[in-house]
């Protein structure tokens, strides 16, 4: 994995976050307690003079592991966060994909609603995924929240779109550019806080957090951030692995197991 | 690691993604899971096995065979990365070919060598927006030579042809560099082919290489910011070139003296910020309400309502306005001069997908500098009614 120069991503993505903030009324994040979105709140940190300048909101589905739990209590009352917790239902019919989709959309959508807001911080990154590199840095979703991905507007330099759908509102990926090694070495920089899930229990780790019922930890033995990023420095297996849960249904609940899940 | 961004360009298949497709499986930097499912995929449509579905990963792409919106892919080679940036050919798609080719330094032409394929509008026409984009080096890669039996005469008759065009709109020959390639079987791509040992230059990746150590980019003199707003009781800026310290600057539009009492950088107060900074600057006294778009300057720079600027047309134009670092502002476009394509010179106005120089009056003052000097302070794009119509770069 290619580790780039930290100090030029954590240009950008202040440049991209005090975008957002200047043309955007009603900005907010979603923060899922895990490693993209928390190095997101400290570069946001650093941007604004020491703190967060919007709400951050995270889809509860209610089953995330205590360790998430506690972690989020315990960041957003250190960074004095403006926590919005949105209550999402687990909906056992569907599965993957599909129950991602439903729930988390849904609850999305109704905070969105709720509060207004015209922008949303995504802690995306194009090295996660085929489809994340396609995307732009600032991109519209409709009242659906739907994106036009077949007819994306022109982003040419940092000229990013600020024309929006009415009822729409902004995504905003401040750390598109970020290798998943460039956000640890930001990560062991910056002293950022990492939840807990990430380190190595009984010969697995969490490399990527999503919900519990279809996130599962990858093999690992890295027990600290520096252990980490040697193991990414040569591994060849994609970081959303740990995801494709439908392969693997009889070997989830073993993994699990294997990191203290009931 | 500097990663240098190279972005291919050239007509619809033509060969673009392959070639990247099949670089990141050769150099082992995409994953397996990534590949086997361009073979799955490759497979469930009846196609051969297709290394442009690692880029192409919108389903739409993969059934129609092209590229629709541009994407990126790292590999690492020697002591450099390069980030390259694929884009579409289609000369539908232009603007999403912009949205990626408008963030590289590099550029690799891919032109098919196959008969009927060949040298195109679009491959024209990418050539004029590198050259517009300020695209120092190319590389001009004659692809799918396997089609041609890697036959001398094919590359040598596609090779003279495009020079003709590269020297019309001002390439000079020392910044070129051509190679006979096969995207699709890997010929001098990474390893020199033995099928074509009548080629005895360079392979894809080392041109990629010696361009990338080339360009080296020289410093303009003056200390400018560029006002990004109000942030708490200082303001957001970005240091463009030089540096901002403790010291009396000029506001512009205006000459009022500003001196910066306090520069904040991430968090930290400091002496002063470098070029490529954002930082947070305070003054005693009290900066205007309008302070987006704004340059902080260590010397005065005349503003301009009217500058001459060239324009490439994406749709048409209709009172059209400028986007110019982060403000939009009303303007008139008035065609001068035909330059691409280079045929219609006796005509004074352009169609989507053509360029001109032109003179543009802008409803107000802008601080502009020629795009050659600081490219921050001399590009903009277009757009009509909220409709991106195109861009352009600033002479004069
Ligand atoms: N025989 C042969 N076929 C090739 C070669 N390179 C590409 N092709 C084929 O040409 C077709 C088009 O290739 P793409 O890589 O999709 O072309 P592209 O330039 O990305 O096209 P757009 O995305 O539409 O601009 C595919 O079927 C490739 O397999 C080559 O070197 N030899
Ligand atoms: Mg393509």
């Amino acid at each position: 994995m290619i580790k780039q120069n930290l100090g030029e991503l954590e240009e950008k993505s202040i440049y991209i976050i005090r975008e957002a903030k200047s043309h955007f009324k009603n900005v907010a994040a979603l923060w899922s307690m895990g490693k993209d979105s928390t190095a997101m709140l400290a570069i946001a940190r650093k941007a604004f003079l020491g703190k967060v300048p919007f709400p951050v909101i995270h889809i509860d589905n209610s089953i995330d592991f205590p360790e998430t739990y506690k972690f989020r209590e315990d960041i957003a009352k250190k960074w004095k966060l403006d926590l919005i917790v949105a209550e999402s239902k687990i909906n056992e019919e569907l599965s993957g994909f599909a129950c991602c989709g439903a729930n988390k959309t849904v609850a999305l959508k109704k905070v969105m609603n709720d509060y207004g807001f015209d922008a949303l911080i995504v802690s995306i990154r194009r090295d996660e995924h085929g489809i994340r590199s396609k995307e732009r840095v600032m991109s519209p979703r409709d009242e659906n929240f739907k994106w036009n991905y077949k007819n994306q507007p022109a982003e040419l330099w940092n000229d990013y779109s600020s024309k929006l759908d009415k009822k729409g509102h902004m995504r905003i990926h401040p750390l598109l550019d970020f290798n998943e090694i460039d956000i640890w070495n930001y990560i062991k920089k910056e002293h950022v806080p990492v939840n807990p899930l990430y380190f190595s229990r009984n010969g697995y780790r969490y490399r990527s957090l999503g919900c519990t019922n279809c996130t599962v930890p990858v093999k690992s033995n890295a027990k600290t951030v520096d252990e980490i990023i040697k193991e990414l420095e040569n591994t060849k297996i994609e970081e959303r692995s740990g995801r494709q849960q439908d392969k693997e249904k009889e070997r989830t609940m073993e993994r699990l197991r294997a990191f203290g899940y009931m | 690691m500097k990663i240098n961004k190279v972005t291919l360009l050239g007509h619809k298949d033509h060969g673009k993604s392959t070639l990247i497709g099949n670089l990141l499986i050769a150099t082992k930097s995409t994953s397996k899971e990534r590949i086997e499912e361009a073979e799955e995929i490759s497979r469930k449509l009846g196609k051969k096995f297709e290394p442009a579905f690692i880029l192409d990963s919108f389903y739409e792409e993969r059934k129609g065979g092209l590229t629709i919106d541009t994407t990126r892919a790292q590999i690492r080679y020697k002591d450099m990365a390069f980030e390259f940036i694929d884009v579409p050919g289609h000369s539908e798609l232009i603007q999403n070919m912009l949205s990626g080719a408008s963030y590289a330094n590099i550029a690799v032409l891919v032109i098919s060598a196959k008969i009927g394929e060949g040298i195109k509008k679009q491959t024209e026409r990418h050539l004029f927006i590198a050259r517009m984009l300020g695209i120092k080096h190319l590389i001009i890669a004659v692809n799918k030579m396997d089609i041609v039996n890697y036959k001398k005469e094919r590359f040598d008759e596609i090779k003279s042809e495009i020079s003709k065009f590269l020297s019309a709109i001002g390439y000079e020959e020392k910044n070129v560099s051509f190679v006979p390639i096969s995207a699709y079987t890997q010929e001098n791509i990474m390893k020199k082919s033995k099928k074509m040992d009548w080629y005895s230059g360079k392979t894809l990746l080392e041109h990629i290489y010696a361009a990338s150590k080339n360009g080296r980019k020289k410093d303009y003199g003056k200390s400018i910011a560029l006002m990004q707003g109000y942030l708490e009781n200082g303001v957001s800026c970005t240091v463009l070139s030089g540096k901002i310290s403790r010291n009396p600057f000029y506001l512009i539009p205006g000459y009022d003296k500003y001196g910066i009492s306090k520069i904040i950088v991430k968090g930290r107060s400091v002496k002063e910020a470098k070029t490529g900074v954002n930082a947070v600057i305070y003054s005693n006294k009290k900066f205007p309400a309008d302070i987006r778009g704004k340059i902080l300057c260590n010397e005065k720079i005349v503003p301009k309502k009217r500058f001459g600027a060239q324009v490439f047309l994406v749709n048409n134009l209709e009172n059209p306005t400028l986007r110019f670092n982060g403000n939009e502002i009303k303007c008139n476009i008035k065609i001068k001069k035909v330059i691409y394509p280079l045929r219609n010179k006796t005509i004074n106005s352009i169609k989507p997908l053509e360029a001109a120089e032109a003179e543009i009056t802008a409803d107000k003052a802008l601080v502009t500098l020629p795009f050659d000097t600081l490219k921050e302070l001399g590009r903009f794009t277009i757009y009509s009614g909220g409709k991106f119509s195109g861009f352009g770069t600033i002479k004069e």
